[in-house]
């Protein structure tokens, strides 16, 4: 799904309808169909980023109140509105790495609606609408995160804008091209390790085996944690670099894991995975807790949790 | 009959009654010449006069998803109340007013878009069933825990009865608001429980309340069930819990999409308990959320861990975690078939009754799936054994069948006492009430439905 909103973006780049903010002076003018990176349009973002700092590095760490496969969704919300094919195209090859996974489709749909209007009046939004979907801390991350592809969008589309001026396509305007120009220089520091960065996720994505169906007892048998983990491996190794990883290790590995008082035996590795009841005489290590600690630790709550859980050899 | 029906409703809201006839549970399929869907309260009044002159029995029925067989007709007509769905906020003394097609997704809806800051209380039921249609059955939603079986929640109601003449209960017959049923003869209870013999009712007042702006969702695991009642009891008594029930192992597995062949492995928990708490203040939650933790320590029962972070890791089980919610695994069930007696009754013979209920169970072949929930601040608690089975098959009907009549007499013999109750149910009930209280039904039924037209077939025998 990823992939094909990204060929749309790259065969017609304009396809994506170009939004107001610029007058209809201007407009007539141009011929370029999308918005750039002129002041007007970049101020309202670069404040959103400065009030929502700690909320940008935040959605990019583990355990960050937005988890990465929703970030990468909102970041190409707002891209396809924008028509930046650059960008389509890094965070694409991200969104694809990151892999699909079940996720709770009405809250997602209302980041998105939330990201697409942003984009669409191209000034930040109130986030009041979203407060009973999201806790407060997510709502900076998501302010961010709108702000941040919002300025790479314009960015990438400068460029566009500055060939299309190099082919004629657009008018020249010295001055202008100079600004665009500067804008570039500016940007090409972090431009060119993401451009670098999804070039790699998309080839780790590339040789990656597929995800094997997940072999468990028969599902009257299994228990709850059995079944627990046969539904959230496969959300897990969604990830390709993951996947890749661990599916081609040449043995399978027994984890031996106890929640609370039930425990289960995942095995990884010859591109298989298999859970099974109790722990397993030759599991190599036992992951125990409490079951909070470990759902926590299993949704991304990594530098929190780790510390209640105990690793032990059986 | 279809001339004079069509021409008080519209003939498209005419039709065959095929799709009415049966429901989800191991009840036969019922009879009956004709469906009408009347749209206004007036068109109901319109029905129920000329069933009245032709001496044509009713059986009223929304989504038909009560779980006794309740809605199926026994001759006459069924009238569909679907199309009645307005409703109306009072946000001042905090009351809803609605119809009987009012569903419990409309009503979440419309609060959340208009009067935020209210809520009402919602069951394990999907979201396409009848508001109205729950309070007036007794059933126990999520906040029955402090606030009682929903027959409590009515404030009044508005009534056709047999004969065709409209009646009013509670403040709204009095004055302009159904705020309250106090101070006045309690004329309410004679529509709630009675199955719909009494009268149809065209609308109701439903008390809300002020929905708390912090809130958590535990579940925790219990390894017995003398454990899973001394947490339930206990927690019920602090009045600081909004509810907490209890569901055995099998509904965990069906939950998980296992169907048959059910086995509890050794190192699994005897049940679930499901715990709201909420709070005025993030201070208050977290007090509430302290004392509950020392509670389950001291009953035995595994520490809570927060329903948000499991649908975290399995967004299906985000049905746990709002309600109302659409338990699929039970209704989309091999087969289609859902059975269950459920009841109200003291919490000092709650585990013996669990015990001899779920060994019913297994004798019958079914998994031991209970569910459990203290009610009115842990006066009276519930005792519901629950199967699911295939419609389909002859020999599972007929042990749905004996399994649930015997269950009746399980709950009974240990001081419970039906809601809901099926036909059978019913009689079960009627053959160990006191005389009194049967008279009694009796001469209400004859001054209110002498013929025995309305609903035919419950409360037999009275």
């Amino acid at each position: 799904m990823v992939r094909a909103r990204v060929g749309q973006l790259e065969a017609d780049p304009r396809a994506p309808v170009a939004r107001t903010l610029r007058s209809v002076d201007d407009r007539a003018r141009d011929p370029f169909p999308r918005r750039t990176a002129d002041p007007a349009l970049l101020l309202p973002w670069l404040g959103e980023l400065l009030r929502n700092g700690p909320g940008l590095l935040q959605s990019y760490l583990p355990g960050g109140p937005i988890d990465p496969r929703t970030r990468e969704r909102v970041i190409l919300a707002v891209t396809e509105v924008n028509g930046c094919r650059y960008c389509a195209w890094i965070h694409g090859s991200w969104a694809d790495y990151l892999g699909d996974q079940e996720d709770d489709l009405d809250a997602t749909e209302a980041l998105l609606t939330y990201a697409r209007a942003c984009a669409d009046a191209g000034k930040p939004l109130d986030t009041a609408p979203l407060a009973g979907v999201l806790p407060p801390e997510a709502l900076g991350a998501l302010r961010a995160t709108v702000a941040q592809i919002e300025v790479s969008n314009l960015v990438g589309n400068t460029v566009d804008g500055l060939l299309a001026r190099a082919t004629r396509k657009r008018p020249l305007d010295p001055l202008r091209a100079a600004g665009e120009l500067a804008t570039l220089v500016v940007a090409l520091p972090l431009a060119i390790p993401m451009l670098a960065l999804a070039g790699t996720l998309r080839a780790v994505r590339s040789i990656a085996p597929a995800m094997p169906e997940v072999r468990m007892p028969p599902a009257g048998e299994a228990n709850l944690l059995v079944h627990l983990l046969a539904r959230a491996v496969p959300g897990y190794l969604a990830n390709a670099g993951l996947r890749l990883g661990i599916l081609r290790l040449p043995v399978s590995v027994p984890l031996g894991i106890r929640a609370g008082r039930t425990a289960a035996t995942l095995r990884l590795g010859r591109g298989e995975v298999s859970v099974e009841n109790g722990i397993s005489p030759d599991a190599l290590v036992i992951v125990e807790g409490d079951i909070e600690p470990l759902l926590q630790l299993a949704t991304g709550s990594l530098v929190r949790e780790i510390s209640t859980l105990r690793v032990k050899r059986p | 009959m279809r001339t004079k029906l069509e021409e008080l409703v519209g003939a498209e809201h005419v039709h065959d009654p095929a799709d009415w006839l049966e429901d989800i549970t191991e009840h036969a399929p019922g009879t009956a010449d004709l469906t009408v869907a009347p749209g206004t309260r007036d068109e109901v009044i319109a029905v129920m006069r000329w069933a009245a002159a032709e001496g044509v029995s009713v059986t009223p029925v929304v989504a038909g998803y009560n779980v006794a067989g309740i809605a199926i007709p026994h001759g006459g007509i069924v009238l569909d109340l679907k199309r009645l769905d307005h409703l109306e906020v009072d946000p001042d003394t905090m009351t809803v007013v609605v119809e009987p097609g009012v569903t419990f997704e409309q009503l979440k809806a419309h609060l959340d878009a208009h009067h935020p800051d209210l809520v009402y209380t919602y069951p394990f039921a999907p979201p396409f069933t009848s508001v109205l249609m729950n309070a007036l059955m007794d059933g126990l939603n999520n906040l029955s825990l402090p606030g009682g079986a929903m027959g409590r929640w009515l404030t009044g109601v508005e009534a056709v009865l047999a004969d065709g003449s409209v009646v009013r209960t509670g403040t709204g017959g009095v004055v302009d608001g159904w705020f309250a049923r106090a101070p006045l003869p309690d004329l309410t209870g004679l529509f709630i429980s009675t199955q719909g013999t009494t009268g149809i009712v065209l609308r109701g007042g439903l008390a809300l309340v002020p929905k708390p702006e912090h809130r958590s969702r535990w579940f925790a695991f219990c390894w017995s069930l003398d454990d899973a009642q001394a947490a339930m009891r206990a927690l019920a008594r602090t009045r600081s819990v909004d509810d907490v029930g209890c569901m055995t192992w099998p509904s965990a597995k069906l939950l998980f999409g296992a169907t048959r062949d059910l086995v509890r492995a050794d190192d699994e928990p005897m049940a679930f308990l499901f715990i709201d708490l909420t709070g005025s203040s993030a201070a208050e939650l977290a007090a509430r959320q302290d004392l509950a933790r020392q509670i389950l320590t001291d009953a035995r029962v595994d520490p809570p861990f927060e329903v948000s972070h499991l649908v975290k890791l399995m967004p299906a089980m985000s049905k746990l975690a709002e309600l109302p919610t659409t338990l699929d695994f039970l209704l989309d069930f091999p087969g289609g078939g859902l059975a269950w007696v459920g009841s109200y009754g003291p919490p000092a013979a709650w585990v013996a009754g669990a015990e001899a209920g779920l060994a019913a169970l297994e004798r019958h072949g079914f998994p031991p799936f209970l569910v459990a929930r203290p009610m009115e601040g842990g006066r009276y608690q519930v005792l519901r054994f629950v199967a699911c089975f295939d419609r389909a098959d002859p020999e599972e009907v007929g042990r749905v069948r004996a399994c649930m009549a015997e269950l009746a007499d399980v709950v009974l013999d240990h001081g419970y006492v039906p809601y809901k109750a099926s036909e059978d149910a019913a009689r079960r009930i009627i053959e160990r009430a006191d005389p009194g209280w049967v008279a009694l039904l009796t001469r209400v039924r004859d001054a209110l439905d002498p013929e025995r037209r309305m609903n035919p077939g419950r409360w037999p025998g009275t």
